[in-house]
């Protein structure tokens, strides 16, 4: 692909780190043009299909960042602020689901491998598990634990960690299998305990598969700790601030787009933050885009 | 999002299985594989029923699986009139998505500053929870549009199989370019005879996943609003008014929804690679 | 190691290989043994029962006057296959070390250091397997199965996939580091000039049922270096190797 003939453009010299930074950053201006022509085409030439460009449903953007720093109410806190904490409340329930989730995916991989009974015997509820549409019953759970007593946070970290176990646990599964045939003939040439086997072979060789999972349900978390927290009754949290503006359409749009912004923003925080930890715990080797268990 | 769960449940089904793993599997080894799982889901369902008569466990929300399949079957009309308008959303959602995140691939086949640019924006964009688009998206139109959730269903599909079949496109082995090259094939033979092939398992893994997150996600976007004709807007009024049998009845139809697009999927891959299937391939 | 009798049966009774049979074999200590046939004739079998990765079925095995499983746990040998197997999380140095860690022995990160010095990659130390080539790989894999000292060193065709120059070289290396060490050796090959430039006896085996057809002293000088490879003692040796081989055919 590609033609390797030319000498290398400015392009290609730049580190890959700062290159994906710069296309993330074009995207985004390129998006965020096509907005506001958009506004500027429509509006002027009064078109109304598919959206209309007025400024309700489609504020200007730079009035969506304007409108973090406003009031929420009169008199009120800052509107960042206000979504400040609430993300501080929906992170929280996501991060402690998403550890827990993580933690229970990663003993039943370990389980499994060491037993292949426990494999036999389980994996089936296990993959069972995922054929209910979880995220949909996400709000009933809530209530069912607020009836019962239960924290709407907790409920919210429940589902975030059911959400969490299964692709941990089966990423961790195929990354213990991992390693090559050889690597585990050698530890048994050097009459290694089980316990060796596993925690300086099988366990290096499966993070990568764990980091790859663990970063897909950080972002599955934080979605499912929004839904959760849709249900009447529970007043904290991002997922609440969404619903009210989203009602509030009307005259509250602009604080609707700013949540969203804030929501992305803690997403890929959390990515990020897994990220960070994978890439101080697993040697990172130079790869092409795309190759490795991702 | 991309997800993590449908995925890795098609991985399960297809490299871990739980029976040996021979390669000829009849439909009697089929069976047996699965015989734990239906004991097990029947002692399940014995002992939730056993646990609202005995003890009256808040019956409010969590009913008895009885009394659900009940309502399952007196609501019918309803549930499954919403069921297809919801459908309907998820599968409007499905196919575009996937058209726009094939058609994306392929230009990331043909033009190097569309893959450049365009892939790390579309793994970092994953990162995002996309629900969140969903109270935009219905302030945008009507609030009984379906357009909105369409929408969403969209989104979520399109970065996941996007991804995937770029990379399915993408990363053939070097060797077989150069014999391609050695027959100065053109770059649509190469396509077709080399890339599209290979990336199929990729693409197909993929629509396995979103296919079953297509239910899920419209409902989701129904719950921020919608008319009174979805499954989302059903489930959500009968939990607000208490009336839980009928609600989860409700999830069950959307069960059944997901399981049956995933089984559509399935069986279109068959059709359209026997050879895969047949060797089992470790799906990526 | 002393062998009388071995046989090794592979798979059940309807699908049964025979892959050894009557293996009768003492090496001393000390010596460079190898074992060379063509495919199928059980030389990385016998490697693999000596070291214990798999059980004869019958006859009698000693390694060190004690049944393999017995020198196994004594940690009485190191293994080198044909791949590295290096763990790329590790780096070389810790690579080396892997070994000593499992056996619980101090003092690891000099042991290391030796070891890498003996194989001339001490610079390398902090490097991660995929920044070395081929040959450099197999280098610490020769480190890391000497660390802990064995008496005993296998090696199956740890050189197979090196080109020929580089395959020279570790030769060479192999030589010196068995001359340093006094380790006694068993090495699988293919290669005839391989065998009889490293060997004090050539153990030459042959397929269907796997058994042991010859075995050839090379008797020539030591040490060896370049210029026995031109020698004509050495031409004769292979020469008769060859013929050795030519001979199961025959057979």
């Amino acid at each position: 692909m590609g033609d390797v003939t030319r000498p290398p453009g400015r392009w290609e010299l730049l580190a890959p780190r700062r290159r994906r930074v710069f296309s993330v950053a074009g995207v985004i201006l390129a998006l965020i043009l096509f907005w506001e022509t958009y506004k500027l085409v429509w509006g002027s030439l009064g078109w109304d299909w598919p959206i209309r460009p007025d400024d309700v449903v489609m504020p200007h953007v730079w009035d969506m960042f304007i409108e973090l720093f406003r009031p929420v109410r009169r008199g009120g806190n800052l509107l960042i602020l206000d979504l400040g904490v609430r993300a501080f409340w929906t992170l929280r329930e996501a991060l402690l689901g998403f550890v827990i989730g993580g933690l229970f995916g990663f003993g039943i991989g370990v389980w499994f491998v060491r037993s292949r009974l426990a494999e036999r015997a389980f994996m089936p509820y296990v993959v069972a598990s995922q054929t209910v549409p979880f995220l949909a019953i996400a709000p009933m759970v809530v209530v069912w634990g607020l009836a019962n007593g239960i924290p709407g946070w907790i409920s919210v970290a429940i589902i975030a960690a059911y959400l969490t176990f299964f692709p941990v646990a089966i990423n961790t599964l195929r990354g213990l299998r991992s390693p090559e045939p050889g690597s585990l003939e050698l530890m048994q040439s050097y009459a290694a305990s089980p316990r060796d086997v596993l925690w300086k072979i099988r366990v290096p060789a499966a993070l990568p598969y764990i980091f790859t999972a663990l970063k897909v349900t950080a972002t599955a978390s934080v979605v499912g700790a929004l839904v959760g927290e849709l249900p009447v009754g529970f007043q904290n949290g991002l997922g609440r601030a969404l619903l009210t503006f989203s009602q509030q359409f009307a005259v509250q749009s602009k604080k609707l787009y700013g949540t969203v912004i804030i929501c992305a923003v803690v997403g890929m925080l959390v990515v990020g933050l897994v990220s960070y930890v994978e890439r101080r715990v697993v040697p990172q080797r130079p790869r092409e885009l795309g190759s490795g268990p991702s | 999002m991309t997800t993590p769960h449908h995925q890795e449940v098609v991985a399960a089904f297809e490299d871990d299985l739980p029976v040996g793993s021979g390669t000829a599997r009849t439909f009697g080894d089929r069976v047996r594989a699965y015989l734990p799982a239906a004991v097990a889901f029947v002692a399940v369902m014995a002992l939730w029923e056993g646990a609202i008569r005995l003890f009256d466990v808040q019956a409010f929300v969590l009913p008895a699986p009885t009394v659900i399949v009940r309502r399952f079957f007196d609501t019918a009309p309803v549930i499954w009139t919403a069921g297809f308008n919801t459908l309907i959303e998820a599968v409007g959602g499905l196919v575009g998505g996937t058209v726009l995140a094939v058609s994306v691939a392929f230009a990331t086949v043909r033009w190097v500053p569309i893959r450049e640019g365009l892939m790390p924006f579309a793994i970092a964009a994953n990162s995002i929870p996309i629900i969140a688009l969903a109270p935009i998206a219905n302030g945008m139109f009507p609030i009984t549009s379906q357009v909105p959730k369409m929408a969403v269903v969209g989104v979520v599909v399109f970065f996941p199989v996007m991804i995937n079949t770029s990379r399915g496109l993408l990363e053939v082995d070097p060797d077989e370019l150069e014999l391609m090259r050695s027959y100065a094939a053109t770059p649509k033979e190469v396509m077709w005879q080399v890339r599209v092939p290979h990336a199929l398992p990729y693409f197909f893994s993929a629509m396995k996943v979103v296919a079953v997150l297509s239910i899920v996600f419209a409902i989701v976007a129904e719950y921020f609003g919608g008319s009174q004709e979805v499954l989302g807007q059903y489930i959500l009024g009968k939990a607000s008014l208490f009336v839980y049998p009928d609600a989860w009845a409700g999830i069950l139809v959307a069960s059944i929804l997901g399981v049956t697009l995933y089984a559509v999927v399935v069986i279109t891959e068959r059709l359209v690679m026997p050879w895969h299937v047949s060797f089992r391939a470790d799906t990526p | 190691m002393d062998a009388r009798g071995v046989g090794k049966v592979f798979g059940d009774d309807d699908d049964r290989v025979e892959a050894l049979r009557g293996i009768d074999l003492q090496i001393e200590p000390g010596e460079f043994i190898s074992l060379i046939g063509p495919s199928g004739c059980g030389k990385s079998t016998l490697l693999r029962l000596i070291g214990d990765l798999t059980a004869p079925t019958n006859g009698d095995l000693m390694v060190n006057g004690k049944p393999p499983p017995k020198a196994r746990v004594d940690r009485d040998y190191g293994i080198v296959f044909q791949k590295a197997t290096l763990l790329d999380w590790r780096t070389v140095a810790r690579n080396v070390e892997l070994p000593l860690e499992v056996m619980g022995i101090e003092a690891r990160s000099e042991r290391s250091r030796q070891m890498l010095e003996l194989v001339q990659l001490a610079e390398f130390a902090g490097h991660y397997p995929w920044q070395l080539s081929g040959g450099m790989q197999q280098r610490v894999a020769i480190a890391r199965a000497l660390a802990f000292n064995p008496s005993l060193l296998l090696m199956d065709e740890p050189f197979g996939a090196l080109d020929e120059m580089t395959r020279e070289l570790m030769q060479q290396e192999v030589l010196r580091i068995w001359a340093e060490t006094e380790t006694t050796v068993v090495f699988v090959t293919h290669s005839i000039p391989e065998a009889v430039f490293l060997s004090t006896r050539v153990v030459v085996m042959s397929p269907r049922p796997g058994r042991i057809s010859d075995i050839i002293v090379t008797g020539l000088d030591q040490p060896r270096d370049e210029d026995t490879r031109e020698a004509h003692a050495f031409f004769d040796k292979v020469t008769e190797v060859r013929e050795a081989l030519r001979r199961q055919d025959r057979g």
